[in-house]
């Protein structure tokens, strides 16, 4: 489907935008939106095949920007604004105003996220595409995001432009040097053996490993349409904190001591994935295989027990 | 501004559309459209053969309208979805297909709601247009308003139209139909008033005739992307205050009941910005419920002021 097309991605220099352009810079004409502000970034572009172009995409410019993109692949978010005008600014102007710009695109795929939800007080609730949205986490990113999902659904029925929101679940693994807070977690305990929980609930969610998401690309740009289509970005299994580490206490040698916190980084959220079954089959990578393989590449001075 | 203008109005049976288009009837071309097939009908208002076009946004019929309006006044909402897609449908894609038919219109007016803003524990806590947005309310109300925005927002960046967003607060008056009007309405009937458990649930309520003042300052403010502006009233009140103040007047005792759920949550705005483009509201909150009183409700023996 992207085999010899024009491609535009953005947040291609982040982890999921990564992994998604290493797939197929090198079966398609690439162009890569974003800022290049970490050092060598313009500079991997180049070398993986991508043309850049330097932009932010809620005020800037898009006079270097062709607009006579095949597809869209609009991975950039701002993931940490600190107020909710902010995160509009980039999350949904941007989207916009990308869509504007290249619309003739045959589809547009817009990454979501599953904090756009109402958040739901069970442990183990399971947000499928169609659970009530709401402001989510609380954060100024859950709205923002929010927001972006109106915008792009705005922009397909605008344009007539065949869209798809993918909403993404926490990813991992990986030896992107942006650890995310996920990862973090992982090198903590290997450094002093401690692993938070929160203090007031267990902790699933359905965390999808990072090098299963460039197989969901083509077959949610097939599942776009006006109006927008919505598909679940998350592994096949729901994953229990405790168990989590007690697997990885166990490959390493180390016996996880858990900490209350009423900081604890993530909400719960286990995410239905048979849309996303239905339209490109199970996830490749169960998490126990998925987390051998990040601590393998991370952290390659590690014998793991078998 | 609007002398002589043509003007697409949408949501003409609700409350405020009938105000504004009480105030503009006699000097602009204004076409009025409504959903007389939604569950609140303007039909039983005894408006139906007064709207030369029904029309349900939902299911995109707008080809019946011309699309060379100067003016668009966006009221019309679902204010009570009872599911994710039909809060979408009629708060976000309408949005989206009116602003797509009418792209040549010189300014978009966008009916948003104060109930958009992230509630804070200070029930008396004005919020500003900057202020943080994000909350759960009325079902998916809340969260298919900020997705409206949403798609407003993206309306005014690929189309190119000046569009301006105004939150509303409890707006009240004569005409009836609004969250206060319908406990005034059953105060007097019942001496039963809905109120909040706890902190008392703060407003800034918006006198019908003061909605119409602040149609023309608002488009002038209308841009690219849009601007923002608070539609409340000058004084912020409780709930309690008001129907103590109509208990006097009427010379009732009001009984503070259920169902909690049903009464809206605190939600009072900062008025600057609209009192610097439009002046201090006309009417006090204290003159408005009077006059609901004596327009609604003759036939109560009442007091005068008290």
């Amino acid at each position: 489907m992207l085999n010899g097309m024009k491609v535009l991605i953005t947040g291609h220099t982040g982890r999921i935008g990564e992994a998604i352009a290493e797939r197929f810079a090198p079966v398609c004409d690439m162009w890569g939106l974003a800022r290049y502000t970490r050092e060598g970034s313009w500079e991997e572009a180049i070398a993986r095949g991508i043309t850049p172009v330097r932009g932010g995409m809620g005020r800037d410019s898009f006079a270097e920007l062709p607009t006579d993109f095949d597809y869209v692949l609009n991975i950039a978010a701002a993931i940490h604004p600190t107020t909710t005008q902010e995160g509009i600014i980039d999350n949904c102007d941007g989207p916009a105003r990308l869509m504007g710009h290249c619309r003739d695109a045959k589809a547009f795929l817009h990454v979501s996220t599953v904090s756009v939800h109402q958040y739901s007080d069970e442990e183990r609730y399971v947000y499928s595409e169609d659970s009530p949205l709401g402001a989510g986490i609380g954060s100024a990113y859950g709205v923002s995001k929010l927001s972006g999902e109106g915008a792009v659904r705005a922009g397909a029925i605008m344009l007539d432009m065949p869209t798809v929101i993918c909403r993404q679940n926490v990813q991992y693994g990986g030896a992107h040097p942006d650890a995310n807070v996920f990862e973090q977690v992982i090198d903590r305990f290997l450094e002093t053996g401690e692993v938070p929980v929160p203090a007031d609930r267990k902790y699933f969610c359905s965390a999808d490993y990072l090098y299963d998401i460039p197989d969901w690309v083509e077959p949610c740009l097939a599942y776009a349409a006006v109006p927008a289509t919505v598909v679940n970005w998350c592994g096949d299994e729901a994953i229990d904190w405790i168990e989590l580490f007690d697997h990885i206490g166990w490959m390493v040698g180390k016996t996880p001591v858990f900490v209350k916190t009423d900081r604890f980084p993530f909400p719960n959220s286990i995410q239905d994935p048979s849309r996303r079954q239905s339209l490109a089959g199970p996830a490749r990578t169960p998490w126990r295989e998925g987390f051998r393989h990040s601590l393998e590449m991370r952290h390659p001075e590690l014998s793991l027990r078998r | 501004m609007l002398t002589g203008a043509k003007v697409l109005l949408i949501g003409a049976s609700g409350q405020i559309g009938r105000a504004v288009a009480r105030r503009f009837a006699d000097s602009c071309e204004i076409w009025r459209v409504a959903d007389f097939n939604g569950p609140e009908s303007g039909e039983k208002a005894g408006f139906r053969e007064d709207m030369p076009y029904s029309i349900d946004l939902s299911a995109g019929r707008l080809d019946r309208l011309p699309g060379d309006f100067d003016y668009v006044f966006h009221f019309a909402e679902v204010r009570d979805p009872y599911s994710v897609t039909e809060g979408l449908e009629g708060n976000c894609h309408a949005v989206a297909r009116v602003m797509k038919h009418c792209r040549k219109a010189k300014a978009f007016l966008h009916l948003s709601s104060a109930w958009v803003y992230k509630p804070d524990p200070d029930s008396r806590r004005a919020f500003s247009e900057s202020s943080d947005i994000g909350r759960n309310f009325g079902g998916q109300y809340a969260a298919s308003k900020i997705a409206g925005e949403a798609a407003a927002r993206a309306g005014s960046l690929i189309l190119g139209v000046p569009t301006v967003i105004c939150r509303a607060n409890v707006v009240y008056g004569p005409a009836g139909g609004g969250a206060l009007d319908q406990a005034i309405d059953d105060f007097v009937a019942t001496s039963q008033v809905r109120a909040t458990a706890g902190t008392p649930a703060c407003f800034s309520p918006l006198h019908e005739d003061d909605v119409a003042d602040l149609i023309e300052p608002s488009l002038a403010l209308a841009a690219i992307p849009p601007a923002i502006v608070n539609w409340c009233g000058d004084e912020i009140v409780s709930w309690h205050e008001i129907f103590r103040h109509i208990g006097r007047v009427i010379d009732r005792e009001p009984l503070e009941s259920g169902p909690l759920e049903s009464a809206r949550p605190s939600c009072a705005q900062d008025p600057a910005l609209r009192r610097s483009l439009a002046g201090p509201t006309r009417t006090s909150w204290k003159d408005g419920v009077a006059g609901v009183l004596q327009a609604r409700h003759a036939g109560v023996g009442w007091r005068g002021v008290a």
